[in-house]
């Protein structure tokens, strides 16, 4: 067994060996182990300079990241944390390592801040998720993060984030929420409203189309009632004149004489009413006037008519619409008041003329003068109120300081000027 | 001389260039080296109980010597070379 054993010499020769292993191994200035198996290469210093070079590149990623890039452990602390995160969350580093990602958190979003963070330990994957922060001088930060865990022997070891001021994104987005919202309801309102117009507009043109036919059926009783029997009359006349003596043919002449000028006045009336002279040669008062005057001739309406001095020149078609609009509202007074008593009113204030008339009535109604409104005969109130529209006016209905009804014409004027009001009688139609 | 190497690692092609300008420089020619590539034989190596490369064993002049890493102490390798 002796024979077999190292002598001291070769014992010498093996440990200056291992010294000189152990001090090349310290040195570095190696490349491969040899074994009795194989060869092992070492590139420690190529892996130090990549893992130098590696570690250069990600602290430069780190600190220069205009996104907050830090990493929390399994309990959401703080572990690192580069600069761009003091701007988003308002610590410091050395504060933040104080803190849990919680302590941070605005407490509307904690639950379901812990629910994300829980999920991305439980799953071990990439996720990200949007929340809140309270930023250290206390206001609202909205943030987006990202996340990943880190997993080290089969244990994740911490939690690598990045973090995204969405303060500005968020109030973009409810701003543009809120406008298509109001944008909606103005795109429902203005159907709504076009629907209405078209509705109103097909109604008066119904309404049109009927006081037409009112006005012909009318037309025609007038000229069925009273012109054609005076004619007849004087027809059934003539034969008489051959067979009467000379005297008595004085006298007939003189009775089909009288139911000529009979038949004239018929006519002449006709005439004033379909349309009346005063309407293409007087003033807007003028015709006020007259019209006054017609009804308390014609049906023992007293009309007081009361008009600003100076009235602007009013356009004939504006004219014609606003005589048929108060002879609509006289001839109302007579049927609904139950009195005979009405006042019309011109004025010209603030850039827009009116028309008022109102009744000396009994109590104002509503329920009668909605009624009255919606009612589809004749000029129409109703009519009335589409005309008012299409002009850009307004037609207001109110109850009159006697409790009658009252309705005023509102109707825009280009021009306005200063003027006092005046009280007339009206004159007599002419 | 023996010089076991690793292919053209970094150590290693540094060892045979420090190794080859000496000799060049100092014995003109009047030597013999035995490169081995420990990549392509390692049972050589482990006949000579090298267990790292690069390796250079100095057989001639007496004693047996041994160095390892890249042979960049050249007083040490001049020792071994029997140059001083």
């Amino acid at each position: 067994m002796a024979g077999n054993s190292p002598t001291d010499g070769q014992l010498k020769q093996r440990l200056e060996d291992l010294e000189a292993i152990i001090e090349a191994l310290r040195g570095g200035r190696i490349d491969a182990i040899v074994g009795k198996d194989g060869v092992a290469l070492l590139r420690l210093a190529e892996v130090e300079r990549q893992l130098r070079e590696s570690e250069a590149r990600y602290r430069l990623m780190f600190n220069r990241n205009p996104d907050g890039v830090f990493a929390v452990d399994p309990a959401g602390r703080f572990l690192e944390a580069n600069p761009a995160c003091e701007a988003i969350f308002g610590y410091a580093l050395d504060e933040l390592q104080q803190k849990t990602f919680l302590d941070i958190c605005a407490p509307d979003q904690v639950s379901d801040t812990v629910a994300a963070f829980e999920r991305g330990l439980r799953e071990r994957r990439y996720s990200q998720f949007e929340t809140a922060s309270v930023h250290k001088d206390g206001r609202r930060v909205e943030v987006w993060i990202a996340g990943e865990p880190i997993v080290s022997d089969g244990r994740v070891s911490s939690i690598q984030c990045t973090a995204r001021d969405i303060t500005g994104r968020k109030q973009v987005e409810r701003a543009l929420q809120h406008l298509n919202a109001t944008l909606e309801q103005q795109v429902a309102a203005r159907t709504a409203l076009a629907e209405q117009r078209a509705h109103d507009l097909r109604r008066l043109a119904a309404e049109l189309s009927r006081a037409e036919h009112n006005e012909r059926k009318r037309l025609a009783n007038l000229l069925h009632d009273q012109l054609q029997q005076l004619l007849m009359a004087v027809r059934l006349q003539l034969p008489v004149l051959a067979e009467v003596d000379p005297p008595e043919r004085e006298r007939h002449l003189a009775k089909l004489d009288g139911l000529l000028v009979e038949c004239l006045t018929v006519s002449r009336n006709l005439t004033q009413e379909l349309s009346p002279p005063i309407l293409q040669m007087g003033t807007l008062p003028e015709t006020i006037r007259w019209l006054g005057a017609w009804f308390r001739e014609r049906h023992g309406l007293n009309v007081t008519v009361e008009s600003e001095n100076g009235l602007p020149e009013t356009p004939e078609h504006l004219r014609i619409f606003l005589f048929h609009a108060a002879r609509e509202l006289l001839f109302n007074v007579i049927k609904h008041s139950g009195r005979l008593e009405a006042r019309v009113e011109l004025a010209g204030t603030g850039g827009w003329l009116t028309l008022q008339v109102e009744d000396q009535g009994a109590n104002f109604d509503a329920q009668a003068v909605e009624a009255l409104v919606e009612r589809p005969e004749g000029f129409g109130v109703f009519n009335i109120r589409e005309r008012l529209k299409a002009l850009g006016g307004r037609l207001e209905i109110e109850a009159t300081p006697r409790r009658g009804a009252c309705f005023r014409l509102v109707i825009p004027l280009r021009k306005t000027s200063r003027r006092t009001l005046s009280r007339t009688q009206p004159r007599s139609p002419k | 001389m023996i010089l076991f190497v690793a292919g053209c690692e970094k150590y290693s092609r540094q060892a045979r260039e420090n190794l080859a300008r000496l000799c060049e420089e100092e014995l003109k020619g009047n030597y013999s080296v035995d490169v081995v590539d420990v990549l392509e034989d390692f049972h050589a190596a482990t006949q000579h109980n090298v267990m790292l490369t690069p390796t250079l064993i100095v057989v001639e002049p007496p004693p047996r010597t041994t160095i390892l890493g890249d042979l960049c102490d050249t007083s040490r390798l001049r020792a071994a070379l029997g140059l001083d």
